[in-house]
């Protein structure tokens, strides 16, 4: 609230003195190249979306329902892949952990490829909720999460921590957000472990007795460099003066010959608790 | 026999050719007794020269019986030596009685393209954006200095960082050195003596920064009694005393103070349906006193404090559940307070001792009232502090021989997050780290057969961080062939290393500077560079010509993909940057000066190319820095039309900055929501340039005196960017020129490309009147009585 009224000022000041103005309408043609979309969860179904890039100047961008899909686990077996609508496909297979699949996609004599790893799923061997842990800039009490899980020493590991907030009963859930985002480099201890600071409360003291669950997902390299190339592209995104200096960068992508992310996660969920004081 | 004889009138000769004796002592006005930097001491007979140093002092041997005296502006003395002994001889020089009809800026020309100096006069003609000259503005129509964008103080210095440059204030470093985002500089011209700059060849006895030095020196205060000066201009109000307390205690006072702040409350106060108050602006205030204890030392006590300040508060006095009081204050300056002990121990040997304090901080202030939450505040902080000695000794040993040595000890405390809340529950988080920095500095000044001058020296020492420890040396050679009517040739390599990094966060006026300490994961940064130049007067100086070219390798460097830091996102800091970058820079330096006459100014050009490489930006590869400019042209020109009326211009030319452009587009998948959206598909980074960036400043300066009063005033009228050009300050693409940038949830749209330019065409004004103790007389009261202490 109080940055908005900040940023609402300065802006007010500095719009006063400044132009608008264009400076070019027409852009060079851009080769169209096959784009890939699929993030392949442990314990689901894959889902593929296969579309086309384009130019500036193009008013739209082209889904793909004809692509021929041809994608390999680590035991050679092709998986099938039906098509949904607007470029979406979805094959029967349901994805487990350490599988690897291989991909490659040919539409009109155009082909892509990539590779991706489903990595073990991480134990969970601590988790709590510490209420009234800290204070925020609102003075409201806020809790805290403490968790620990296994590390392997013998391979580089990525993690995403996800935080589930249920109402009283578990019945409902409240909110999900992402909390963490972690690698075990330059870790030489078999537990890592983790504190991080959760701001949800609009009062003190809980008063509404949430629960809370931890989900770790143990994500492959491609998707730990396209989950941090997207935090960095969104900055740049929508360039204005509090942010003008933000140089764009492009999304990571392990599409060869084509544009878009093959990856995919693991994950495990921790019991619902209560947070303690 | 023979032989013995020989080597007696050998030594007899060299002895007697040796016979010199050491004069030193300062330069001061006979008639305010202020310091004066760059005076020249020659002793014509053997062609030996010096000059005074930024205290004031000077030391030369000589074996003649006379030395001369002279500066712009002062009636030349000759001064008579006694050869019997050692002298010291401080000398006050008189102000030409007559005011000169042309304008007199410098006797000599620079020697290295490295090294820059500005004098008060010069600043003075500078056209600027508030109508009043502005110090580190002006630096920038130097080649090889430009400003990190439109208006703003921040400089990029051959190629380097903004958070490489140092600027000491009277020996002691100021940390943040802006007034409103960069738009004016802290730096009072009322008070400012003299400016040098060095984009390299530092000193020895200088370091901490990589990129420049710019060793700014303050007046003294007039011993001739008191006077001042007040001002008033679209920005600020601006008010200088200055005056003695006693025949060896001079003071000098200055501050300024934003108008608009006020105007703006007025304004919010009256405006309907709008529920808060909103003021912005500055002030700062110098103070500066020297004890001359006696001829030969000195002792000065320096203070300063700036802010600027962004305040919403709301109007609503009535609580409930709905409405809350909420009071909003962004303060962010520097507090400085030094001492300083200036000393001739002998006449071969000067000391000049500094204890100093300097910080910075940044603050965000909320507090918030409401029917539930009652008298709750919180803090967010990020600040440096910095406590130094630095002591110089110089030591004239022969006469082609001096030797500057130097103990310099620096205890930096970094405290980037600072955060408190007080209320109903109490909390506080800080993160602080200590740095402390030790070097010895040592530097020998040669000259040899009359046309070489050389220095060679090095800076030695440690860094102690948190948890871990570095040493460094850092060599320095300079060297310098006269060959008189041919011009200077100068050779110039130098290390450097820098062990605080500055977090910016562009286009954002009020959380702008973030500096954070080098570590075990953070290492220190270095440089290294090398220049070469040719400089040369004509028509007795009337003209100067600089041409140089260098080669600057930056090691270490930081940098960050975010750029936008908020105070409360200063927790994680570690986690957001990018480590062991890799700079190259290389560029060549032309500048022509006209130094005195009816007419004065200078062309500059710098040609560069400024390159980075970090392992996890761009996929490894090297790409332009974000502010490459390969070309950049300042021209200067000033014309003195009559003792009252002056009207300078400056023009300016840079190439457009660096953008990374938008080749095409895709479609991505949200990875928290598996949504598909469209996304752009960008070009090698900073691979396109933005338009050429050029403007036009004219300035008008009128002087005159009231009638009534027979006050000096002066009026200063300006107008920048006198064509109106709209010069890009961002771009951006969108579906219409609407501030309201499309968004791919809304749907695919055909897309253009847009700027916004920051500044059109702006004219301003600033009034100033000079006065003494004589013209202001209250009822019953007198302040030419209280300021002489009389009854």
């Amino acid at each position: 609230m109080q940055k908005t009224l900040l940023i609402f000022a300065f802006l007010i000041i500095l719009f006063s003195s400044s132009c608008r103005k264009l400076v070019q309408d027409e852009f060079e043609d851009f080769n169209s190249k096959i784009t890939i979309n699929s993030i392949i969860v442990q314990d689901e179904q894959i889902h593929l979306h296969v579309s086309l890039t384009s130019g500036l100047d193009a008013y739209e961008l082209s889904n793909v329902n004809n692509a021929n899909i041809e994608m390999y686990n680590q035991d050679s077996v092709l998986l099938n892949f039906n098509y949904v609508e607007k470029g979406h496909y979805i094959s029967d297979y349901i994805a487990k952990e350490n599988d690897e699949f291989y991909l490659k996609v040919n539409v009109n004599n155009s082909i892509v490829s990539s590779s991706c790893f489903i990595p073990d799923r991480v134990n969970i061997s601590e988790f709590h909720i510490i209420e009234n842990a800290w204070v925020d800039n609102e003075g409201v009490l806020q809790p805290k999460i403490n968790f620990s899980i296994i590390n392997d020493l013998s391979k580089d590991l990525f993690f995403e921590a996800y935080i589930m907030i249920y109402d009283e009963n578990v019945t409902e859930v409240i909110e999900e957000y992402p909390v963490l985002f972690f690698d075990n480099f330059e870790l030489e201890k078999d537990i890592i472990s983790k504190s991080v600071k959760i701001s949800h409360h609009f009062y003190s003291n809980n008063i509404n007795n949430y629960k809370y669950q931890l989900i770790i997902k143990s994500v492959d390299s491609n998707y730990y460099k396209y989950v941090k190339s997207f935090e960095n592209y969104n900055l740049s995104r929508f360039p204005d003066f509090s942010n003008a200096g933000i140089v764009p960068t492009n999304l990571f992508s392990n599409i060869n010959n084509g544009y878009g992310i093959f990856c995919g996660y693991s994950q495990t969920l921790s019991d619902i608790k209560a947070p303690i004081d | 026999m023979l032989k013995v004889q020989f080597v007696i009138l050998f030594t007899l000769s060299v002895l007697l050719a040796n016979s010199q004796v050491t004069v030193s002592g300062y330069v001061y006005d006979a008639e305010t007794n202020e310091a004066i930097i760059g005076a020249n001491i020659v002793d014509s007979v053997n062609s030996n020269g010096t000059s005074t140093n930024s205290q004031a002092y000077y030391s030369i041997k000589t074996n003649s019986t006379e030395l001369k005296v002279s500066f712009i502006g002062y009636e030349t003395q000759i001064i008579k030596i006694n050869q019997s002994q050692n002298n010291i001889q401080n000398i006050y020089l008189k102000p030409l009685a007559y005011q000169l009809d042309e304008v007199v800026i410098r006797v000599e020309s620079d020697k290295t393209v490295n090294v820059a100096k500005l004098e008060l006069k010069e600043i003075e003609q500078i056209p600027s954006l508030t109508a009043q000259p502005d110090v580190v503005k002006s630096t920038q129509i130097l080649p090889g200095i430009q400003s990190q964008s439109e208006a703003s103080s921040l400089l990029v210095v051959r190629g380097g960082d903004p958070g490489q440059n140092l600027f000491i204030l009277d020996n002691t470093p100021l940390i943040y050195v802006n007034h409103l985002g960069g738009f004016m500089s802290v730096f009072n011209p009322d008070i400012i003596n003299n400016i040098t700059i060095y984009k390299s060849g530092f000193p020895a006895k200088f370091g901490g920064k990589l990129s420049s030095i710019i060793d700014i020196t303050q007046r003294s205060g007039s011993a001739n009694g008191f006077k001042g000066s007040f001002g008033i201009g679209l920005t600020d109000v601006n008010l200088s005393l200055e005056g003695k307390f006693t025949d060896k205690i001079t003071y000098i006072f200055t501050t300024r103070k934003t108008l608009f702040d006020v105007l703006m409350i007025a304004a919010s106060g009256l405006s309907d349906g709008g529920d808060y108050f909103i003021s912005y602006g500055f002030h700062d205030v110098n103070f500066k006193s020297v004890w001359k204890i006696n001829s030969r030392n000195t002792i000065s006590m320096n203070l300063f404090q700036g802010d600027d300040y962004l305040k919403i508060w709301n109007k609503k006095d009535d609580l409930d559940l709905f409405n809350s009081k909420i009071k909003a204050n962004n303060i962010w300056g520097s507090l400085m307070g030094a001492v300083s002990w200036n000393s001739i121990i002998s006449p071969k040997i000067f000391i000049k001792t500094n204890i100093s304090y300097s910080g910075y901080r940044v603050k965000d202030l909320q507090s918030f009232n409401n029917s539930i939450n009652q008298g709750f505040k919180n803090k967010f902080e990020s600040k440096v502090q910095e406590i130094s000695l630095n002591s110089v000794w110089s030591f004239n040993l022969m006469r082609n021989w001096t030797l500057i040595g130097g103990l310099h000890l620096s205890h930096f405390i970094y405290t980037p997050y600072d955060y408190r809340v007080l209320g109903k529950e109490n909390y506080y988080e800080v993160l602080s780290e200590e740095i402390n920095n030790s070097s010895i500095s040592l530097s020998n000044k040669f000259k040899f057969f009359k046309f070489i001058e050389t220095e060679l020296g090095a800076r030695v020492g440690n860094y102690f961080l948190s948890n871990s420890k570095e040493f460094f040396i850092e060599p320095r050679f300079d060297i310098n062939f006269n060959f008189n009517k041919l011009g200077v040739i100068n050779f110039n390599y130098m290390q450097v290393s820098q062990a605080s990094h500055l977090l910016i966060s562009s286009g954002n006026i009020y959380v702008n500077e973030i500096w954070i300490p080098s570590c075990k994961d953070i290492p220190v940064s270095s440089s290294l560079q090398k220049s070469l130049s040719w400089s040369k007067g004509f028509y007795d100086n009337m003209f100067s010509l600089n041409i140089g070219v260098y080669d600057k390798e930056l090691y270490n460097l930081i940098t960050s993909e975010k750029n936008v830091y908020y105070l409360s996102e200063l927790e994680n800091w570690k986690q957001s940057i990018e480590t062991g970058g890799v700079g190259k820079v290389y560029g060549l330096e032309f500048m022509f000066k006209k130094n005195c006459g009816k007419w004065t100014g200078l062309i500059s050009y710098h040609l560069s190319k400024s390159t980075r490489k970090f392992n996890n930006i761009n996929d490894g590869k090297e790409y332009l820095y974000e502010y490459n400019r390969p070309h950049d042209v300042s021209i200067f020109i000033n014309r003195k039309i009559n003792k009252k009326l002056s009207l300078s211009l400056v023009w300016n030319y840079q190439s457009g900055l660096p953008i990374t452009p938008v080749l095409g587009r895709q479609n991505v998948v949200d990875p928290h929501t598996n949504e598909i959206y469209e996304a752009f598909i960008y070009g090698e980074r900073n691979s396109s340039k933005m338009k050429d960036y050029h403007r036009l400043d004219i300035g008008l300066k009128y002087e005159t005196i009231s009638k009534k009063r027979k006050l000096k005033t002066v009026w200063t009228f300006s107008i920048y960017n006198a064509y109106n050009r709209q010069n890009p300050y961002l771009y951006y693409y969108n579906n219409n020129s609407s501030p309201e940038i499309h968004r791919p949830e809304n749907g695919f749209a055909k897309l253009n490309l847009y700027q916004i330019s920051f500044f059109p065409i702006l004219p301003s004004v600033s009034y100033k009147v000079y006065f003494g103790k004589e013209d202001i007389n209250f009822k019953g009261f007198s302040l030419k009585k209280w300021l002489n202490f009389e009854e």
